[in-house]
């Protein structure tokens, strides 16, 4: 069975009241262990929504969340099992940051799990070198004195000493430096390589996608519009820029080129890739 | 997980009603005059009107009244307690008794008032409450910086007071909602609200708020170079996009709730005499 499944998800903001707003329709979504997800769409597709239902914070409308085989539609669900097992790392995390020290944040959530010092000091220790924070240097520091990105990255090694199986992140490198970005992502990459967690991972940026994950979800008005292999989603570029998504960069090189006649493979998702495929065209000529 | 579920009060809900469409200050004034009458309200011919008048206005301006009564739901606790406070502590001597309760003695007249002390209460929740449902903040803040200009001659800095409850309600939702990802992203790290004695909640809000006070200065620290940024230096020769203008509806309105007002505070007896 998948990590996590989805069967008929709906979900409808302040059911009941002038303000109602369906978010979720019929999602059917599953998860494997040890994969890496994509999730784009549009602002307003439902994916901040969709996420917080794999860890219980937002509960069913009507329909199905089992997330290790625990059904979140029921109302009297193991929510914390749930909550230790994924960990949800919300958009610019740096804004939950509370505690005096690097240390005492990131220990925030191992205290709640209500674990030994020894134990704590462990984690949060594991947590930080996991995001290239060095423990022994910013360990004392205020988290408010520290930069946007070394901010980031403690909020994220805050959520990464719960230790959960699944790590999903809304747009971890939004607002960062290009430098920034790069090292980030590099390090849920190596998080997700070395460690086997499984990932999911909210991002506006095509590039982003195509470095980093293995299967895209492509929400779009509640509803899971397109769900495949990387390479199969970014051959339909013209579905996504119906609904307002566009390509990596270099996939869209290759499908202007080919619109001017060069016959390049055009699902290509790296430089190097692109390299091979027109010297293959070029050889062929 | 909804706050803004559990807090309807100061909510606009937009709609293409005649009430929505009568000038702030006609509300306004409609609120105070209304204010005023149900603190003189003695009655119950006084509150049946009242109770008439106001479900009236609900049916004109397109309103579900079960969304009004669920505005009313913050206040129940408050309710009860004066009620009850009112049934056995009313110092009214005499009377009809009607139970005791150990040493507690209600009679007719205390349990009377009670209820017309309970129904002032749910009186101006409901009255206040369908200002706001009506009326757009920007409206709202319009048409007390507009009602207030008279009294500027007096000190009373107009402007600024009406710039400061724009920039107040313009932030609830916003700040509800800042809340809300605050309150979820701790959760996500194991926090737990609901459990524990009162000091032990009181100190698992402290994640909460630390955070909530950082970006509430941090808002309020770019609210104010974005103003600086567009010149922004008080009220002086400032114009607006919508003058506020009365229409002859609004005297009409306000005409209707003046008489309204007398209506709710006149006693029955003199109804009987002005009807006969």
């Amino acid at each position: 069975m998948a990590l996590i499944e989805c069967v008929d998800l709906t979900h409808v903001y302040l059911q009941g009241t002038p303000l109602e707003a369906v978010a979720l329709r019929g999602v059917t979504l599953s998860i494997e262990a040890g994969t890496f997800v994509g999730l784009l769409g549009p602002t307003g597709s439902g994916k901040s929504t969709l996420i917080q239902h794999f860890n219980a914070l937002l509960r069913p409308t009507s329909g199905s969340v089992r997330v290790a085989g625990i059904d979140l539609s029921q109302p009297r669900a193991d929510v914390r099992t749930v909550r230790r097992k994924v960990g949800l790392v919300f958009q610019y995390p740096e804004h939950q940051l509370f505690e005096e020290t690097v240390f005492d944040d990131v220990a925030y959530g191992p205290r709640n799990l209500g674990l030994a010092t020894p134990e704590i000091q462990e984690r949060v220790h594991d947590a930080l070198r996991l995001v290239g924070v060095d423990p022994d240097v910013f360990g004392r520091r205020s988290p408010f004195s520290l930069s946007g990105g070394e901010m980031r990255r403690v909020a994220i090694a805050g959520v990464l000493a719960m230790q959960p199986e699944v790590l999903v992140l809304d747009e971890p490198a939004a607002g960062l430096d290009p430098q920034g970005k790069q090292e980030i992502l590099g390090q849920i990459r190596t998080l997700h390589r070395e460690r086997g967690l499984t990932v999911i991972l909210i991002t506006h940026s095509m590039d982003e996608a195509a470095q980093l994950v293995d299967r895209i979800v492509v929400m779009n008005s509640g509803q899971v519009a397109m769900d495949g292999p990387v390479r199969g989603i970014f051959r339909r570029a013209d579905e996504l820029a119906a609904i307002g998504l566009g390509v990596p960069a270099i996939t869209d090189l290759m499908l202007r080129l080919r619109r001017r006649g060069v016959a390049v493979r055009p699902d290509v998702l790296s430089l190097e890739e692109a390299r091979a495929a027109i010297l293959e065209v070029v050889r062929w000529n | 997980m909804e706050l803004t579920r559990y807090v309807t009060i100061g909510q606009y809900l937009p709609r293409e009603s005649a009430i929505h469409r009568l000038d702030p200050r006609t509300k306004i004034a409609a609120v105070a005059l209304w204010t005023v009458a149900i603190f003189v309200v003695r009655d119950f011919s006084g509150y049946a009107l009242l109770a008439l008048v106001l479900g009236a206005v609900v049916v004109a301006a397109q309103i579900s009244p079960g969304y009004l009564l669920r505005g009313l739901r913050p206040i129940v606790f408050l309710l009860l307690f004066t009620v009850v406070l009112n049934i056995f502590f009313s110092g009214l001597q005499g009377g009809t008794v009607l139970f005791r309760l150990g040493p507690l003695l209600a009679t007719r007249e205390a349990v009377l008032r009670a209820v017309f002390v309970g129904a002032r209460l749910v009186g101006l929740v409901v009255v206040t409450s369908l200002l706001t449902f009506t009326t757009s903040p920007m409206e709202l803040t319009d048409g007390i910086e507009r009602s207030l200009r008279p009294f500027r001659r007096l000190g009373v800095p107009a402007h600024e007071l009406a710039m400061m409850m724009t920039i107040a309600l313009r932030f609830i939702p916003t700040l509800l909602e800042e809340t809300e990802k605050i309150i979820k992203a701790q959760m996500a790290r194991g926090a737990q609200f609901d459990q524990g004695n009162v000091l032990r909640r009181a100190r698992a809000l402290v994640p909460v708020l630390v955070p909530l006070f950082v970006s509430a200065f941090r808002r309020a620290d770019d609210l104010a170079l974005a103003m600086l940024a567009r010149c922004y230096r008080g009220g002086e020769h400032r114009t607006r996009m919508r003058e506020l203008s009365f229409a002859p509806r609004d005297g009409i309105a306000l005409a209707v709730a003046a008489v309204a007002s007398v209506g709710f505070a006149l006693p029955y007896e003199v109804w009987v005499r002005l009807v006969h």
